[in-house]
């Protein structure tokens, strides 16, 4: 039985000129099994975006392969993927339930039950009295809350998460994490979630990927001993504090 | 009573309607008191009253204007709003075609209008011709810059969703480039009002630029400053229609504007 999601010596290059070019991302090898949820650290500009658009189909690997249940890339994945950005990309233009229903929208399913889904999903993020509302007359976290719906609407087997909390406040912030286990531990999507707080990672992951500066390439990988579900208990614990002192030292050491 | 002057004046259709009624109150007296003659500047009482006995020679006029901008207008509309989107996707004729029809925008082709008479004859051709010119250069850079300007986050979600060129282009690209698409219909149809007087002063025996040009000719001052007054009304008509569209189309290009405002 293959893993779920698996990078084989994944990199990538982006060519700027003819003979000027970045390495974004080193050799990446990384297996993921199904139901697992992965937080990926590091620091800025080492890649992560990069890595989570290559496995969405965005950009193609300079060298190495992505395979789903063993198969490489092939256009039928995108019905397994759903990515959230780190803005809301919300298109100004349709209400929050026309934001939603995009993706059913471009992939041609029924309406009906998609709208019915939709609903049902934009109340669980207590969006309910602003189904038809205008994007542009809610708060950003509100925002951010519709497009983690629109990752959801299709039921992804793996939803792609680039820092979608960086830009909230603290409050909405760890709200909007407990909403995101919440969610979860119901649908038990395989998650790959980008951030930049390690408490975040360490709180809401199974493992935790850490990566080191330019060419980015995995330091290490941290498995948290925390049970599930997760509480807030835990953030005082000692193997929580114990995880990320590991996390913050991987990541000091790779600073320079 | 300082809130109710406050409200007043945010008024936006009132404001124009007291500052215009200043300006009409203003130029009456003006006549007058220095008692201008009616050739040089007739007052508004007898440009309103001349509008009012020649109603049926200025009515057959203006159609005939107005269906010479309608029609450069609206071929303007469609070859402009065609042939952006065929640029806006062909890297070849956005290097070759577009570079090309940018640099002929340095022509001034108020100096063309002549030419076109020679070209096309006297009749309405050659003017629809002139508003057709005009108006295509604003609308299709309004279409190639809103179709190339798209967020890229939003391509890449209807990359990552799937979407083939056709749906990311009607459900994404294009929506997001009708601002810009309304940017240029605005300035063009602005043009368009000049377009058609201008070849009508070159050579035309019909339309509001030739009895423009027949009434200043004459010193006939009231019947030139109806025709005047026709021709403002016509283009703020025009503009206002335009902009009431965008606002009916997309309603959320100007929403942070209005929402600066605050609302005390
Ligand atoms: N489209 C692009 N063209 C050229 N270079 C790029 C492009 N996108 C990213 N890069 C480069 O690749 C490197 C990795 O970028 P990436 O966005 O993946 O980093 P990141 O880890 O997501 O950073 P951050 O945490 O700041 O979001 C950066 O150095 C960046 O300059
Ligand atoms: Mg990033």
């Amino acid at each position: 039985m293959p893993a779920l999601l698996s990078l084989e010596g994944v990199e990538k290059t982006y060519w700027l000129a003819p003979n000027q070019t970045i390495a974004a991302l080193g050799k990446i090898d990384l297996e993921v099994q199904d139901r697992e949820f992965i937080a990926i650290v590091g620091p800025s500009g080492c890649g992560k975006t990069t890595m989570l658009k290559l496995i969405s189909g965005i950009l193609k690997p300079s060298k190495g392969r992505i395979t789903i249940q063993g198969i490489p890339f092939k256009n039928s994945h995108r019905q397994l993927l759903g990515m959230v950005f780190q803005q809301p990309a919300l298109l100004p233009w349709r209400t929050v339930l026309n934001n939603v229903l995009l993706p059913c929208e471009i992939k041609g399913q029924d309406l009906r039950k998609a709208r019915a889904l939709a609903k049902e999903l934009l109340g669980l993020v207590g969006l309910k009295k602003f189904i038809n509302r205008n994007p542009r007359e809610l708060s950003y976290g509100m925002q951010q809350r519709v497009s983690i719906c629109r990752a959801l609407i299709s039921d992804p087997k793996i939803l792609l998460m680039d820092e979608p909390f960086a830009a909230l406040d603290a409050i909405t912030r760890f709200e909007l994490t407990r909403l995101l286990l919440e969610i979860w531990s119901m649908k038990k999507n395989t998650v790959l979630f980008v951030t930049h707080n390690i408490q975040e990672a360490v709180f809401l992951a199974d493992r935790v990927v850490v990566m080191t500066s330019r060419p980015g390439r995995i330091a290490s990988i941290i498995d948290v001993p925390l049970p599930r579900p997760r509480k807030e208990e835990h953030l005082y614990e000692q193997s929580f504090s114990n995880c990320a002192k590991t996390i913050h030292q991987l990541l000091g050491l790779n600073a320079l | 009573m300082n809130n109710r002057w406050k409200r007043f004046c945010d008024n936006e259709l009132a404001m124009t309607i007291l500052s215009m009624s200043v300006v009409v109150v203003f130029w009456e007296l003006l006549v007058y008191f220095f008692k201008i003659p009616q050739w040089l500047l007739p007052s508004p009482k007898a440009i309103i009253s001349e509008m009012y006995r020649s109603a049926a020679y200025l009515w057959e006029h203006s159609l005939v204007t107005l269906g010479e901008i309608i029609l450069g207008f609206a071929l303007a509309f469609g070859g402009g709003l065609l042939l952006g989107i065929i640029i806006a996707f062909s890297p070849v004729l956005e290097k070759t075609l577009y570079k090309l029809l940018v640099a002929t925008q340095a022509i001034p082709k108020v100096a063309i209008a002549p030419i076109l008479v020679v070209w096309l004859g006297l009749g309405q051709l050659s003017k629809i011709a002139l508003v057709f010119l005009l108006c295509f250069f604003p609308i299709m850079v309004g279409t190639v810059s809103g179709l190339q300007s798209t967020n890229r986050e939003l391509l890449e979600l209807a990359d990552v969703m799937g979407a083939n060129w056709f749906q990311s282009f009607l459900k994404i690209r294009f929506p997001a480039a009708l601002p810009y698409l309304f940017n240029g219909l605005r300035v063009s149809v602005s043009l368009a009002v000049i377009g058609a007087i201008i070849s009508e002063f070159v050579n035309a025996d019909r339309g509001l630029g030739y009895s423009l040009l027949i009434a200043t000719s004459q010193l006939k001052g009231p019947l030139t400053f109806s025709v005047v007054t026709i021709l403002a009304l016509l283009g703020i008509g025009l503009f206002s229609i335009v902009a009431w569209l965008e606002k009916l189309v997309c309603p959320w290009a100007k929403s942070t504007e209005t929402e600066s405002h605050p609302d005390n």
